[in-house]
């Protein structure tokens, strides 16, 4: 498992905790006996211990763990206190913003020692404790940090959106203005300022989305520690977490995700004995998906467990609908696996039968129903489980190569572009791996002489089974802006070639080619240029 | 002509004749706003405008109607919105708000060439809008 991404979470999180630390620190300075601190203080103490074991940052583990026995003992009320004994936490919380900056190594001498030092001092019991702190000082730079991010409200960004569409709203109902009426320069100066407010808005609204690898990430936890308890072996993987969505979607998402990750791991994903005793890997898998359509984001969370128990679902049928047998294997696949989704379905059946997938399913299909989707469900008994939720995207922006194409502005999402080169056009002419986008798109306009841009793409269309490159020569970049997609009419929605209408940052249209349904319907590569 | 019976109407001018739109449906009449074109769309679709934060279609009504030349007056766009549908249309002249009989459709005649009034719903263009974009190149 790639442990880059968690790594950096971690020093993401353990910063803030350590932050939040300090200001700990410095209250219950002035109030040693305050246990409601201490209980604070703890708290913050275990997290970083918790979070640096999962990644074996070992350093940072055994001190926290040291710091967190004095936290516990002052908690308790078992011991007070001394100015020193604080001192000491607050030199243990430098030491570990070192190592965490540092990814939890120690690189020299010196430094070892202080840790080693400050080490031997945590060792003893606070209560046997009588040192001094001076000497235990951590490889620290003593200056401020740098500030490069702000906590600021949800209810602040909401406040200040709404500010802004009022504005726009405002600009609605500004009546039209004819040439003649007004003045070049005032009508210059209205242009100016309504294209300025729709900029504004363009970087407020990108406030609120939040890629769905970090959502995915909110669960990394969680899942290690139900993996544990359960005794299970899971790797989770995310794919299409550069995806943005809006937060409060996401937000809304939390707990159903929760519910279905937890019943994967309850009861789907088997133990690693049962697993290769089935022929399985000995790891399970989990795995969150995202992918941008037309006018909606597709989520899907699968598993390779056990699949859902299609007798328990049977009985619950029998049982609880008085359907026979016979009515039940005639139901489609779809009705008869919706089934999990019925309100009274766990009560009415055995959690540990039905491998506890049914109990408050209902509760998720209800929330996103709430936000307008759709969930549909997939098992293959003893092999796999997925949820597919289809969501609609209230805002959206996404980073895109923008460039012309003839007399067209068009675009194509930056995630997909792998590398952009600088072609003559006789060469391109003799090769013949280009897919001939001027012919798809029937754009007419010759290339001309000299030289075309080449955009080189990543395409997941399944080419004798495997995913692939394909270049496309376009005449001039624009650059890679950020795009306010808007859903597609339902005129331009009838054409496959296109994802949605992308707004740039001045109020430009580019139309966002889907160049997966583009080469699903041209899924050969050979092409001469147009 | 009894004047209640009249009823206000907007006129504009496409394909050699005058329709009658109810005002309600009239959102704007703009110009000057930048047309971005769009590949795969038959020629009456002119293209998209981004106009104070909402998207429009925008047709060339002669064409859409069948007229193969076009003519536009300084190309003034016709806004229209409802029941939820929106587009932009460009006609060929537009007359603007007037009263017109109620009953006397046909018999209205506008203009030096003397052309009939016809009224149209907005639902009318749309049939004709989904005419023409069914035929839209699939990929």
């Amino acid at each position: 498992m790639d442990l880059t991404k968690y790594e950096r979470i971690f020093t993401e999180e353990a910063g803030k905790y350590l932050e939040e630390l300090d200001r700990f620190l410095m209250e219950v300075e002035k109030d040693p006996d305050n246990l409601n601190l201490w209980g604070d203080i703890h708290g913050k103490v275990h997290s970083i211990k918790g979070m640096s074991r999962a990644l074996s940052l070992d350093k940072i583990t055994g001190l926290s763990h040291l710091m967190e026995d004095w936290c516990k003992a002052f908690q308790q009320g078992a011991v007070s206190a001394s100015a020193d004994m604080i001192q000491m936490l607050f030199n243990g919380v430098d030491i570990l913003k070192g190592l965490v900056e540092k990814g939890g190594k120690i690189e020299d001498n010196e430094s070892l020692g202080a840790y080693n030092g400050i080490l031997s001092q945590f060792e003893k019991d606070p209560d046997q404790w009588t040192g001094k702190t001076g000497q235990f000082s951590g490889p620290v730079p003593a200056e401020a940090g740098r500030i490069d991010h702000v906590r600021v409200k949800y209810s602040l960004i909401e406040e200040l959106l709404g500010l802004s569409q009022e504005i726009q709203f405002m600009e609605k109902r500004l009546p039209p203005v004819f040439k003649g009426q007004i003045s070049m320069g005032f009508k210059n100066w209205i242009d100016h300022y309504t294209s300025m407010l729709k900029g504004l808005y363009f970087r407020l609204a990108q406030l609120r989305l939040m890629p769905v690898g970090d959502f995915a990430d909110l669960f990394v936890k969680p899942i290690r520690d139900m993996a544990r308890d359960y005794d299970r072996n899971i790797v989770f993987d995310v794919v299409g977490g550069d995806i943005e969505a809006d937060l409060v979607m996401l937000e809304r998402l939390r707990e159903p995700f929760i519910h279905i990750l937890r019943n994967s791991i309850a009861h789907g994903i088997e133990s690693s004995e049962e697993r290769i005793g089935m022929g399985k890997k000995g790891e399970g898998r989990i795995l969150i998906e995202a992918k941008s359509e037309k006018n909606s984001i597709a989520i899907k969370i699968s598993d390779d467990g056990r699949g859902i128990s299609r007798s328990a679902i049977s009985r619950y049928l029998k049982e609880n609908r008085g359907m026979s047998g016979e009515e039940i294997s005639g139901m489609p696949e779809e009705e008869f696996l919706w089934t999990i989704f019925n309100p009274d379905f766990s009560s009415a059946s055995g959690t540990d039968d039905l491998a506890g997938r049914g109990i408050g399913m209902s509760v998720v299909s209800q929330t996103i129903k709430a936000l307008g989707g759709k969930i549909s469900l997939r098992s293959q008994e003893t092999r796999a489980t997925e949820f597919l939720m289809v969501l609609p995207v209230s805002l959206s922006i996404i980073y895109a190569i923008s460039f012309r194409l003839g007399r067209y502005v068009l675009s194509i999402p930056t995630s997909k572009v792998v590398s952009i080169d600088r072609k003559k056009f006789s060469e391109i002419v003799k090769d013949k791996s280009y897919l001939d986008i001027k012919g798809i798109l029937g754009v007419e306009g010759g290339n001309g002489e000299g030289s075309l841009h080449v955009l080189n793409l990543r395409y997941q269309a399944d080419i004798e089974g495997e995913k692939g490159t394909v270049k496309l020569a376009v005449e001039n970049i624009i650059g890679n802006t950020p795009l306010m997609i808007m859903p597609l009419g339902e005129i331009l929605g009838k054409i496959d070639a296109y994802a949605g209408v992308g707004i740039m940052e001045n109020g430009d249209i580019s139309m966002l080619l889907d160049m997966d349904s583009i080469l699903e319907g041209f899924p050969y590569l050979a092409f001469p240029l147009g | 002509m009894d004047k209640n019976k009249k009823k206000e109407c907007f006129v504009f001018k496409a394909f050699d004749q005058y329709l009658g739109i109810r005002p309600r449906y009239i959102y704007r009449v703009v110009d000057e706003i930048k047309i971005t074109p769009v590949p795969l769309v038959s020629e009456c679709y002119l293209g998209l405008i981004y106009y104070r934060g909402e998207l429009f279609d925008v047709l060339q009504a002669g064409r859409l109607m069948g007229k193969v030349e076009l003519s536009a007056e300084n190309g003034r766009i016709i806004l229209l919105k409802w029941g939820g549908k929106k587009i932009g249309l460009i006609p060929e002249k537009i007359v603007g708000l007037t009263w017109i009989s109620g009953e006397g459709e046909g018999e209205e005649k506008y203009g030096t060439d003397e052309c009939p009034l016809r009224f149209i719903e907005p639902d009318d263009i749309w049939d004709m809008v989904n005419g023409f974009s069914d035929g839209f190149d699939k990929i």
